[in-house]
């Protein structure tokens, strides 16, 4: 691998935010380099964000027959980041009828990939 | 056909209307923008001139002194605010003493009463504060202060009232004259009258070429103006003047009619007719010669600076004929200063006038007086308040939270012909938006009640002109229908398991003002701590507070050890209110709170009410501060927010509030809301920092900023914004290391929203209403460590005693607050003395608060806990905290930044147990303070 892979990422895991340059060793895809950072927790972070970056996406979806038109929502597990648009266009789809309850699944198993769309507040 | 038609409804043209309206004749008032009074008349210094000041003889004087001695009747006639505090012309070296003298005689010769010169000591004890330096005064005790807008609104009312037509947005593009009369043109649609009076304004050189060869020429002169919050108006008991120059009558200090302050204006000659932007050189020039006669100004409390053009003209005196080309058209043109003041006598003469020119007029025979009447709700006294919310509920539910404004008093706002119809409309005739907020709470609810009153959809709402759009259209791309409930509704009916109190009780044991994360985590502690007898009031129509719009993630790791949004960790804690049965009062405003706990609230159903408590605890949180308040010069239109304003109107109520937007400020709000706006379709063009690093949480700049690819411009500013209608551009600058631009860096940024995140700023107007002692490094009150405050038995907790990054800090300290509260009760209830001894808290050096501030060693359960806040950044640190002399504890820090609270908990093990006064926190090792 030559250092063109080299990634350069922030540590978000306490306020000094760590300047990281993240990558492969060569012949050992599995392992990663990383320097610019001494803790093991930050270390753990950077070979995370580099092989497989995820995220809570938070929104809301339109509702009806509700006090409020918009009932905000969240996957129910970091979701791949890659995935952030795809699901925003499927949450957008959406178009439910209240009363709704905190927890209520909204979308089933998004995008197949076993994460739910839940509702994040109760809604009359 | 038209017997008359006025064209311009600023004060001129308004108060002809009304002049003409008592006659026998066909009147239209013709309008190019969407509302009266919307250009000079809009932005002025609102004084009524006593008129020692113009050349005798002229016009000028004679109308000044009749439009004066008219005002304080049309005035009461129609309502409008007016006072006659009187003015000051301060001379502060020798050689004004003579100006005061040459005044002096010229308001005799202008028959000016009751002038009087009067030197160093009576000045003084007239107007106390002012610079020592001043060496008497010209006193001119019927100068007056009024709200010009209402007035010309109030004006354009009553005209309409006595069968005045009027039409808005009608920009007259040509007049024909055609057989004795004229046709005045606006593209399509055409007014034909037998009379033209040009009230035009800035503008009226355009309408009087329309029909005559050019004979004057309008030159704006702009002048800038700086508003301070309300109650900073007692800094200026007279209209206080320096001596005037060749350029005018320089930069005066007033209280507005509604106890503002208000600073300024300096003249400046532009181009424009539409030059009504702010600039920063224009602003340091009004402060600095405000200061000249008066030092210590509250600049701090500076809640909007704006500016506003003079119609002037070559001519020194107003040009009030009929134009020699053109028989039976009216010039009434150059109205500059004292323009407000003649404002009545200019009406009257007009009609003279026109008298000479048409014919002798025929009286009606009843003149109406008005219909509506403009005082505001919170004036009235107490028994005609309690009637005006029986009569009509809405004026028991406050929109407006900073001038106190109700619901009943926008919907008659906008009824009427001259009814407003967009938010600037609206402010301009109750004032919501005017506040210290700037519309940044009231400005959601404002505008649906304009969408509802109008049938009009949200989308449609303007600040003013027609291009003036607020929302860029809706979230999902799916159609937001008219709120069924909540504050503009009819109150939330539907069953939420909530005990919701119906019904006045005139006792409580504990009050909890505030049903956010602060005040449900008080209650709830209060309850468990033994207090059965709890009401929590809150103004929104449901509790959450602000957490209820912070639909992201990253709330309650501490608290639930589990991250939840910002909803869900509402719901957690309504739920447990609901499981305890503590009663809330929804839709409900506190307007005070006594020293001696009566809390008087108003709400629908229970009117005007107050009660007594045992104790109380304020949880009123935090604003956020404005563009207003920070002085970014420019123009004002629409599409400016604050974060947390468009976070409520995208996540809650489903609008999008731009499509290209710039980020001002790296609070968390500020990067939190830059994803949402992307993710919901929009564009940001970038982060704008004026400090070196974001400010914001490290996780939010890489997963709100980086991940989007959106630009992060730290150390730089906006120095200038563009637009008339809607941000069309701004100019953003590098920024030197005192956070000032820096000259030939400037460029322009494309957008058509800014967003404002910029800090947020403790909410304690009912704090200091009862008399609570504030620390002035948060902005909330010095509290012990029960989170009481100065004041027995008042307690604060959460944002309103400083802001806080995470809630979950707000959990626990509220708790402490909900059980010193309950502590204290049961103390009163058996008469119990405290033991011990009382130390206070102390910052040293760059430790810029604790909070507690004091504390009462017996009090102490097992440990004690202290909240602090850095200044800079720091690395590798050590908290030392002492005992007087002796070492408590030190704390290593890896890193310490002005944006993360940090706590130290302080075994009481630890604490000498002899008497000492202070406990100090300082920063011993600041081995990389960046």
């Amino acid at each position: 691998m030559n250092e063109s892979t080299t990634r350069e990422m922030i540590c978000i895991l306490c306020p000094l935010g760590c300047k990281m340059q993240v990558s492969e060793k060569p012949g050992q895809p599995e392992d990663l380099k990383v320097r610019g950072i001494q803790c093991k927790e930050g270390k753990k972070y950077a070979y995370e964000e580099y092989k497989n970056p995820t995220r809570i996406l938070t929104s809301t979806v339109a509702i009806h027959n509700t006090t409020l038109p918009r009932l905000p929502v969240k996957t129910s597990k970091p979701l791949p980041k890659g995935l952030i648009y795809k699901a925003m266009d499927e949450i957008n789809k959406v178009e439910i009828t209240g009363p709704i309850k905190v927890g209520t699944v909204i979308i089933e198993n998004l995008l197949g990939t076993d994460i739910d769309i839940v509702a994040t507040r109760s809604l009359g | 056909m038209y017997d008359i038609a006025i064209i311009g409804a600023g004060i001129i043209g308004t108060a002809i209307a009304r002049e003409l309206s008592k006659y026998n004749l066909q009147v239209v008032l013709i309008e190019k923008d969407s509302d009266a009074a919307n250009g000079t008349t809009k932005a002025n210094s609102a004084i009524v001139h006593a008129g020692f000041d113009p050349e005798p003889g002229s016009l000028k004087a004679k109308l000044n002194q009749e439009g004066n001695r008219l005002f304080g009747d049309l005035c009461s006639e129609l309502n409008v605010p007016f006072h006659r505090n009187g003015s000051l012309v301060i001379a502060f070296r020798e050689e004004e003493l003579e100006t005061l003298q040459k005044l002096y005689e010229r308001g005799l010769e202008n028959k000016i009463p009751d002038l009087e010169i009067v030197g160093s000591d009576r000045l003084h004890s007239l107007e106390p504060g002012l610079n020592e330096d001043a060496l008497g005064a010209l006193y001119a005790p019927t100068a007056g202060i009024t709200d010009p807008y209402l007035l010309a609104i109030a004006l354009a009312e009553n005209a309409v009232g006595n069968g005045v037509d009027v039409k808005f947005d009608f920009p007259v593009t040509r007049i024909e004259k055609k057989e004795g009369r004229f046709l005045i043109s606006c593209g399509g649609k055409q007014v034909e009258a037998k009379y033209v009076v040009n009230a035009a304004g800035l503008y009226a050189d355009k309408i009087n070429e329309m029909v005559n060869p050019p004979s004057f020429k309008i030159k704006p002169s702009r002048g800038e103006y700086f508003l301070l919050d309300k109650k900073t108006g007692k800094y200026a008991r007279h209209v206080l003047f320096p001596c005037p120059t060749k350029l005018g009558k320089g930069v005066l200090i007033a209280s507005t009619a509604h106890g503002n302050l208000i600073i300024g204006p300096n003249a400046e000659a532009v181009e424009s007719k539409e030059a009504t932007e702010t600039t920063a050189e224009g602003l340091d020039y009004v402060r600095r010669n405000a200061e000249k006669l008066k030092k210590g100004l509250p600049f701090n409390e500076v809640i909007t600076s704006f500016s506003g053009l003079r119609a002037k003209t070559d001519h020194a005196d107003f040009i009030i004929e009929e134009a020699e080309q053109s028989p039976g058209f009216v010039n009434v043109a150059g109205i500059d200063s004292p323009g407000l003041a003649a404002a009545p006598g200019i009406a009257r003469y007009v009609v003279d006038l026109l008298k000479d020119i048409c014919g002798p007029f025929e009286k009606k025979d009843a003149f109406k007086a008005p219909s509506k009447n403009h005082t505001p709700f919170m004036s009235l006294d107490t028994e005609t308040k309690e009637k005006f919310i029986k009569d009509d509920a809405r004026f028991g539910r406050i929109i407006c939270r900073c001038e106190n404004i109700t619901e009943g008093e926008i919907v008659r706002a906008i009824q009427g012909p001259v009814g407003a119809r967009t938010v600037d409309g609206i402010k301009k005739r109750t004032r919501p938006g005017g506040g210290r907020c700037q519309g940044g709470f009231c400005g959601p609810r404002v505008m649906q009640i304009i969408a509802r009153e109008l049938n009009i959809e949200m989308t449609e709402v303007k600040k003013d002109n027609p291009g003036s759009y607020i929302l860029t259209g809706t979230t999902k791309g799916r159609a937001v229908g008219q709120r069924e409930s909540g504050p503009v509704g009819k109150c939330l009916s539907r069953d939420t398991g909530l005990k919701i109190e119906s019904g006045v009780k005139e006792n409580y044991e504990l009050v909890v003002i505030g049903g956010g994360p602060a005040g449900m985590a008080a209650a709830v502690a209060a309850r468990e701590n033994g207090i059965e007898d709890i009401l929590i009031i809150e103004r929104d129509h449901e509790l959450g507070g602000i957490l209820q719009q912070c639909i992201h993630n990253g709330f309650g790791l501490h608290q639930f050890k589990e991250e939840l949004t910002g909803p869900e960790y509402a719901e957690r804690y309504i739920d447990q209110l609901k499981e305890l049965g503590i009663s809330c009062k929804l839709d409900t405003m506190v307007l005070s709170v006594g020293k001696d706990r009566q809390i008087t609230y108003v709400n629908t159903s229970d009117g005007l009410t107050t009660v007594q408590a045992k104790a109380i605890v304020l949880g009123m949180g935090c604003r956020e501060r404005t563009r207003g308040a920070i002085n970014i010069p420019g123009t004002r239109p629409a599409g400016i927010f604050s974060a947390g304003t468009a976070q409520r109107l995208v996540n809650i109520e489903g609008y999008m509030v731009g499509r290209k937007v710039l980020v001002f400020g790296s609070g968390d709000i500020g990067l939190i809301m830059a994803r949402r706006i992307v993710l919901e379709g929009g564009e940001v063009v970038a982060v704008i920092e004026r400090k070196p690093y974001s400010e914001g949480l490290v996780r939010n700049y890489v997963q709100c900023v980086e991940d989007y690819g959106i630009p992060m411009l730290l150390q730089h500013t906006i120095v200038d914004i563009k637009g008339k209608d809607r941000v069309e551009s701004v100019t953003i600058a590098n920024t030197d290391l005192n956070k000032e631009p820096i000259a030939g860096t400037h460029r322009e940024v494309e957008c058509d929203t800014i967003l404002f995140s910029r800090g947020l700023i403790p909410e304690n107007e009912l704090s200091k209403g009862a008399g609570v002692k504030l620390d002035g490094s948060t902005g909330g009150p010095i509290v012990n460590e029960a989170m009481e405050t100065s004041i027995d038995g008042i307690f604060a907790c959460g944002n309103v005693v400083h802001v806080h990054d995470l809630v979950d800090w707000v959990s626990d300290e509220s708790s402490r607050a909900g059980k010193g509260a309950s502590e204290y009760i049961k103390r009163q209830e058996q008469s119990l003395k405290l033991q011990g001894f009382t130390f206070e808290t102390k910052p040293l050096n760059s430790i810029s608060y604790i909070v507690p501030h004091k504390v009462r060693s017996s009090l102490i359960d097992k440990t004690l806990e202290l909240y602090m806040r850095v200044r800079g950044n720091h690395q590798d640190a050590e908290l030392v905290v002492k005992a007087g002399e002796t070492l408590v504890k030190t704390v290593k820090k890896k890193v310490l930044t002005p944006g993360e609270m940090i706590s130290i908990k302080i075994n009481k093990a630890d604490l000498p147990t002899k008497p000492f006064e202070e406990l100090s926190v300082e920063l011993s090792k600041e081995d990389k303070q960046q």
